[in-house]
């Protein structure tokens, strides 16, 4: 008579190894079922050490992210039934949400794309989940934003913006760039630079602050995209470290992509930096600060860590710390001045708003750009308001303005130099590591200087004040009563 | 001495989570803003099931935590029982 044997039961991470890390099946050529992991010089030599936290199993998967839905969906759609809209700290807020949808949303896509990629090339499940997360993300910002676009300006034609705009090239290039690295690089890229210091800032800090400022549709969305986002750093990390504890010889590889996109990411994080220091009527923490939280204070720890493994903190990175007291304020002066041609509304930040950026960055606001921002206002007021017409030029890596480049002489300029125009050293760097690359992309950029808003989209440009916007909002909220 | 950090969505299915995880670290601290409470501890920070369900007067598997979890910094060990946040590597 057979005997039923007991086993001990397996915990969570037993359970996952034992299905899924052993099928008894040994690909026999898997250079010929994987040939894109040869193709970066990273070495393996033994996959079944990759470490994946927080992993679920397939069926834990959905459940999981169907009862995010659920909750997120029970939100946006109260939110919308309840005509949201109208409880906005302010008009001028609604401009943060069009340039997450304009900027950050079509990145999520690309990143979809990208991990969807690696899933395959690398034979990852870990990746495919991530992947799915990210067309998640890209969809549930669509949706939460989609409500606003009914109302408000500068939201509908974002994909057209994201592809032709020049302000938005800074994260087209970005999306771009990871959209034709190689799967160990998409992977570390998500690693120590998307997650974070993009992810980490605005779908935390910046999406509680939505949510201050009346937004909880957008809010919980961000929030809700986070929770995902998590699984993807504690697992982003793992990768990291099982890539330099394979080989000696993928250390100085991975080091070299932990300073490119580490510093790509910093650049990009530029347009957080005004969504959380200008565009939020009720103000939160500062960039700064949230900087010092969520990007340094973590990095630094998590770089502690990997010292023994031969690792470094980036090579930019004090250039990356120091840059966090001005680049907001830099950020929003150049919006401003190119206001003619942008998708969004920008103005002069009024009194109680200088007091309060004063107090968030002291030793740099007032002596460099509180006077700037008071002669703006001094222009508006006065009918003077900066009219630049022609783009400017952008750093042929990053695709942020070039300091000190502006105006058809230096668009000459930068044309024979064939995109090759730099806004720091960091940048030259990375450009340099793959010329052939970015010059493809610095080649793109000349058609977006030439690409300009359909005069049927004048009302997405230009100063909030005496804008399509500013006024429905005025009109609406004094017509609806509100207690 | 370096901090390990955990933030959830303000909720009522996080509510139970976080209050578990603030009696069985004693040095934790919650900060509130809105939609949002990050939870700080010096060096490590624990999430016990058992303390979970003890809270919520029912059984709860720690990757229910998922749903509400936003962010954390630090490296992570975890089994069915107990989720640990820890800069010891």
């Amino acid at each position: 008579m057979d005997t039923t044997v007991k086993h001990p039961a397996m915990n969570r991470n037993q359970r996952t190894q034992a299905l899924t890390h052993d099928l008894a099946w040994q690909v026999s050529q898997p250079d010929a079922v994987f040939p894109a992991r040869s193709l970066e010089g990273i070495r393996i030599h033994d996959w079944s050490a990759l470490r994946q936290p927080l992993q679920p199993s397939v069926e834990q998967y959905w459940k999981v992210q169907g009862d995010k839905d659920k909750r997120l969906y029970a939100i946006t759609d109260a939110f919308a039934q309840n005509n949201g809209q109208l409880g906005l700290s302010d008009a001028r807020f609604a401009n943060a949400i069009k340039l997450l949808l304009q900027a950050f949303s079509p990145i999520e896509y690309s990143a979809h794309r990208a991990c969807a990629r690696a899933a395959r090339q690398l034979g990852l499940t870990t990746v495919a989940f991530q992947a799915a997360d990210h067309l998640r993300h890209n969809q549930l910002e669509i949706h939460a934003t989609s409500h606003f676009n009914k109302y408000f300006n500068g939201m509908h034609s974002y994909t057209e913006w994201f592809d032709h705009h020049w302000m938005l090239s800074v994260a087209k290039s970005y999306a771009d760039d990871l959209l034709s690295a190689g799967p160990f690089e998409v992977m570390v890229a998500m690693a120590v630079g998307y997650n974070p210091v993009i992810c980490n800032t605005l779908y935390v800090s910046y999406m509680s602050a939505a949510a201050d400022n009346g937004d909880m549709s957008t809010s919980s969305a961000g929030l809700t995209a986070q929770s995902d986002k998590v699984r993807h750093q504690a697992a982003g990390l793992a990768w990291v470290e099982f890539l330099v504890q394979q080989d000696p010889a993928n250390v100085p590889l991975v080091q070299a992509w932990i300073d490119k996109w580490f510093w790509r990411s910093v650049r990009l994080s530029s347009l957080v930096g005004v969504m959380q220091d200008y565009m939020l009527p009720f103000h939160s923490h500062s960039w700064q600060e949230i900087w010092t939280t969520y990007v340094q204070q973590p990095l630094q720890q998590i770089f502690e860590t990997w010292k023994p493994l031969g690792l470094t903190l980036p090579s930019n990175w004090a250039q990356a710390c120091e840059q966090q007291a001005h680049v907001s304020h830099q950020t929003w002066l150049r919006l401003c001045r190119y206001s003619a041609g942008l998708p969004l509304h920008v103005w002069a930040p009024n009194a109680s708003a200088l007091d309060w950026l004063s107090q968030k960055y002291p030793g740099t606001f007032d002596a460099m750009f509180r006077p700037h921002l008071m002669g703006l206002a001094h222009q508006i007021a006065h009918g003077q308001r900066p009219q630049e017409t022609t783009a400017p030029v952008l750093c042929g890596t990053c695709q942020l303005p070039v300091p000190g480049m502006a105006g058809s002489a230096a668009l000459a300029q930068a044309k024979n130099l064939q995109g090759r125009c730099f806004c720091s050293l960091p940048c030259q760097h990375i450009f340099n590591l793959d010329a052939d690359k970015h010059s493809a992309q610095a080649a793109s950029s000349a058609q977006r200087h030439s690409w300009a808003l359909p005069a049927s989209q004048a009302a997405d440009g230009g100063l909030f004040d005496g804008s399509q916007d500013e006024h429905n909002f005025e009109e609406w909220n004094g017509g609806a009563q509100h207690p | 001495m370096s901090n390990v950090f955990i933030a959830f969505q303000v909720n009522e299915e996080s509510r139970p989570v976080v209050d578990a995880i603030l009696a069985d670290n004693p040095n934790a601290t919650a900060v509130y803003s809105p939609g949002l409470v990050k939870i700080d501890a010096p060096n490590s920070l624990v999430i016990k099931r058992e303390s979970i369900e003890e809270q919520l007067g029912q059984r709860y598997d720690l990757q229910q935590m998922q749903v509400n979890l936003v962010t954390l910094s630090g490296h992570i060990d975890e089994d069915d029982d107990q989720f640990t946040l820890s800069w010891n590597h």
